[in-house]
């Protein structure tokens, strides 16, 4: 299968194709309350002026270890005193009759947004609560000062320990203006570390046992983590029903089937599950809504059980050559916004998020994890026999929720139970072959998200029902995304993982000024055995696009043409060749070895020389490459040429990589025994145009 | 439980054999020649290739070293008449040059019971190819997937490969010998390697310097 066109992903969506988790977190009905008044000092053009913040939520009455803990609707009110008024809208207030809005100077509302940094603390842990902004309305006037109002659904909280988990409130910034006027940005601090609210944690039977409780919480354990939580390991198979691999859902179960298993592998285990192998990903990228036409960036983090059941080769040595991996993900959001023009002409902000959900069918809504195949190659040191390619398959399915909708600075309440039915995010990751070379899967990939169908949208509103508007504007199919996924985090060892614990941002490239490009260097040599091929130069012709933050893997295709070359024999005999590479060779950046250094590979190199060792012979030829040697007989593979590229010499100095003489050889040539190992020259490519590449 | 790993190497082994130098008496009670003898230093000819032969599971190492000392003179014992001090693998190019594992894996292979002790047994005077055995040999292996195992001889102690040393080409190849996985940890996969596992070598290195060895 050969890799789709990076060119597929074109514009974005509103709609941020990240797998989250399903909001609801299945406590007991509130019992106990949230609440505090709060003073703060905010400071304006004019000076400074005490301002009193109110939050108000409905907590449950206690709440386990493992599972998440979500706050009732949050109520945010702020009382802006009358000294505030002018320096914020600019004109005096005056006393407005009681139940009446105000109406500073234009005759219009004046509206706003709170953002509150709210901590969340445990024991000698604490962590942002990661709380979105509050849209505000202007309220009633009473003695001079303005009540503005908002409400919005917190970030649930899954508690890793037992005891108190409280609430702490910080820094208030309040953005406040009216239609038609520049927001005047109010940062507040604190009079008094204030808490908000708190709930007891109490351990479950399995964290009492010793369990870990990130293994024990469900589905929204793993989406619900905070950013500065570490990434949660989600449980092997056996431990939690609603993590396992689905093979009930026809569209979830058919990419474990499809592409077939090949003949010649076994499954490990014969039946059951092995525990497989945790990681942590965290993937950026862009996605498009074909009705939007604009292109929204998107971030997801997953946690995946990788290899829970394998089929592999009966015989490594010498059986099919092909592994295939089976495990399965669950994605956390990372809420996102975006602006838009719905239906083209209208500037929309919102919020999105994915949602992880079960699929439609299922009958106790378990399991809710996706599906993840892994195809590849076993033993990339024999040649395939079988299929060649490196694919990774991912499905699962999603919900979208929007909030925090404004249209033309006009928040536009959608409530806090606006998403789309549910529908099914496929997703797909090529990762070489012989010719291009092979992605580790722990190293990273780009995924393709294909065609995503956006279904209707339900729960919209609060006094009208909106959902037909959020419906006409995104809903549709013929949408598409990319993502490129980091190194594999492992949470349990914590290698490639960052300091929070999380997997690293990918490493893409930006690329300038692209187009085509022309590499040469002169002065090729191959040589064993007293004999050598040499040739005055090496060209190596490509295209590069010029784009930002581009995946590393597959930059280009490469021509790789060679001129002036000549065999010369131990016993003193001298011939010209002609030297040609065969077969497709691919350019593959490796990574950033500094500021100015760019590490590079050219793979898939098999070079081959016709030769006609004398008049009276017939044409043979002498080859090179990569070789198998075991088990025998040896084979033949594709070799690579490692370069580091100077950004600003634009000049590679480059390698070949292990050669030998391939067993394909048919000359008998003093020097050159085949599968001989063969010793090569250093190259320096001169690239023109030079190409600037930074990371991202 | 396990998880998601590499297999054995015994590439390591294979590098120890490769660098030994053995002078190998003609007969059981024979003598040995070694010229030049002294300090020694071998790279590898064609990858090294270890393979787990209960699972089929490889490791593949672009590159190795090594460095020893040769015993030097008439008379020699075949027993001891050289060794090995330092042993290296790597596959350039890999993440951290590691070998090459199954599955994507990368391997760090890492030579452990130094030195090594290469053993002369037999002389073929026709080919001028000298038989022996590299004895006390064993070796870590770490994986990209944490998996880490260890290889050494059965029971846990070192173990054995055999060679063959060959005057004039100055190569010696390595193959057979009783290398088996003594120990892995939880996050090794069964299906790649696992305890009593049975390991094989392929590989082939050059001498330098080159070494004529004979019996007597």
């Amino acid at each position: 299968m050969q890799p789709t066109s990076r060119r597929l992903l074109s514009v974005a969506t509103t709609v941020v194709v990240s797998a989250g988790i399903c909001l609801q977190a299945g406590i007991p009905p509130a019992a106990a309350d949230m609440g505090a008044v709060l003073r703060y000092v905010c400071t304006t053009s004019a000076g400074t002026q005490e301002v009193g913040v109110r939050i108000a939520a409905a907590t449950p009455p206690a709440a386990m270890v493992g599972m998440p803990v979500q706050l009732g609707t949050t109520e945010v009110a702020v009382d802006l005193p009358s000294g505030m008024l002018d320096d914020v809208f600019g004109v005096a207030s005056a006393e407005t009759p009681a139940g009446e809005v105000p109406s500073p100077g234009l005759g219009v509302e004046p509206f706003g947004v709170a953002r509150l940094d709210v901590r969340i603390e445990q024991g000698e842990r604490s962590w942002r609560a990661g709380w979105p902004d509050f849209a505000l309305a202007a309220g009633a006037q009473r003695d001079g000062a303005l009540q503005m109002m908002g409400h919005g659904v917190t970030p649930p909280v899954t508690p890793r320990d037992k005891g108190a988990l409280r609430w702490m409130a910080g820094n208030l910034t309040l953005s406040l203006t009216t239609p038609g006027s520049e927001r005047t940005s109010v940062p507040c601090s604190p009079k008094k570390a204030g808490e908000l609210g708190r709930v007891e944690v109490q351990e479950t039977r399995s964290t009492a046992r010793g369990g870990t409780p990130g293994n024990t919480g469900g589905p929204q354990a793993a989406a619900e983590a905070q950013p500065d939580e570490p990434c949660p390991v989600i449980p092997p198979p056996g431990v939690d029903p609603r993590y396992a691999i689905n093979d009930k859902d026809q569209q979830l179960a058919e990419i474990l089937t499809s592409p077939p298993i090949p003949k010649g592998l076994v499954r490990n285990p014969e039946s059951g599950y092995l525990d497989g192998l945790p990681y942590c990903i965290t993937a950026t990228g862009f996605a498009n809504v074909k009705k939007l036409g604009t292109a929204v960036p998107i971030s997801v983090e997953t946690q995946l059980r990788r290899g829970v059941y394998v089929y592999r080769p009966s015989n490594g040595v010498m059986g099919t050559n092909r592994v295939e991996q089976f495990g399965y993900i669950q994605s956390s959001a990372r809420p996102l916004e975006a602006n838009v023009l719905a239906f083209g002409f209208m500037p929309t902000r919102a919020s999105s998020e994915a949602i992880q959900v079960p699929p439609p069918a299922a009958e106790d809504g378990k399991p809710v994890t996706g599906n993840l195949r892994i195809s590849a190659l076993f033993n990339e040191n024999l040649p395939p026999n079988d299929r060649d390619d490196s694919e990774l398959f991912a499905r699962s399915y999603i919900q979208l929720k929007a909030g925090d909708v404004s249209v033309n600075g006009v928040p536009l309440d959608v409530g806090d139970q606006c998403h789309s039915k549910t529908t099914l995010l496929d997703a797909y990751s090529y990762m070489g072959n012989q010719n291009m070379g092979y992605l580790i899967p722990s190293d990273g990939q780009t995924l393709q998200v294909r065609e995503l169908t956006v279904p209707s949208f339900s729960g919209c509103g609060v006094d009208e029902d909106l959902s037909p508007l959020l419906t006409a504007s995104i809903s549709g199919g013929a949408n598409y995304g990319l993502l490129d996924a980091g190194r594999w985090c492992s949470p349990t060892s914590g290698q490639n993982c960052d300091e929070n614990g999380h997997g690293f941002n990918p490493e893409t490239w930006t690329i300038s000024p692209g187009g085509d490009v022309t590499a040469t260097a002169h002065g090729l040599s191959l040589a064993s055995g007293g004999s050598s091929v040499t040739c005055d130069l090496v060209t190596s012709k490509f295209h590069l696009d010029a784009q930002h933050w581009r995946a590393r893997f597959a930059l280009a295709k490469t021509d790789f043409s060679f001129s002036g070359c000549r065999l010369s024999i131990v016993n003193g005999t001298t011939i010209p060749v002609d030297l040609s590479q065969d077969g497709d060779s691919w350019l593959r950046g490796i990574q950033m070895a500094s500021d100015d250094v760019v590490q590079l590979r050219f793979e898939g190199i098999t070079l081959d020389a016709s030769v006609k060792l004398s008049e009276d012979d017939d044409e043979c030829r002498l080859r090179f490459g990569y070789a198998s040697f075991f088990p025998p007989p040896t084979k033949e593979l594709p070799t690579s040429i490692n370069g580091n590229y100077n950004i600003r010499t634009g000049e590679i100095e480059a390698s070949v990589s292990r050669a030998y003489v391939s067993p394909k050889t048919t000359c008998s040539i003093p020097g050159f025994r085949p599968t001989g190992l063969v010793t090569t020259s250093p190259l320096v490519f001169k690239v023109d145009p030079i190409q600037r590449i930074t990371q991202p | 439980m396990r998880k998601l790993t590499r297999n054995a190497l015994t590439v390591t082994a294979v590098a120890a054999s490769a660098i030994a130098l053995t002078s190998v008496p003609a007969s059981a009670a024979g003598t040995w020649t070694v010229s030049p003898g002294g300090n020694i230093s071998g790279s590898n000819t064609r990858p090294l290739t270890a393979v787990d032969t209960t699972t089929g599971s490889p490791v593949v190492c672009d590159v190795s070293t090594a460095t020893g000392t040769a015993q030097s003179g008439s008379g020699l014992s075949g027993d001891g008449i050289a060794s090995l001090t330092d042993v290296q693998f790597s596959t350039p190019g890999n993440p951290n040059d590691w070998c090459t594992g199954p599955v994507g894996i990368v391997v760090q292979v890492t030579a452990t019971n130094l030195p090594w002790t290469f053993n002369a047994a037999s002389y073929d005077s026709a080919s001028g190819v000298t038989s022996g055995s590299l004895t006390g040999v064993s070796a870590t292996i770490h994986g990209s997937d944490e998996c880490d195992a260890s290889i050494t001889g059965p029971g846990g102690a070192p173990g054995t490969i055999e060679g063959s040393y060959t005057n004039g080409a100055n190569t010696l190849g390595v193959t057979g010998g009783n290398l088996e996985v003594t120990t892995v940890d939880a996050d090794c996969d069964p299906s790649l390697i696992g305890v009593g596992d049975q390991v094989v070598l392929d590989g082939e290195y050059t001498v330098t310097p080159g070494q004529t060895i004979t019996s007597p």
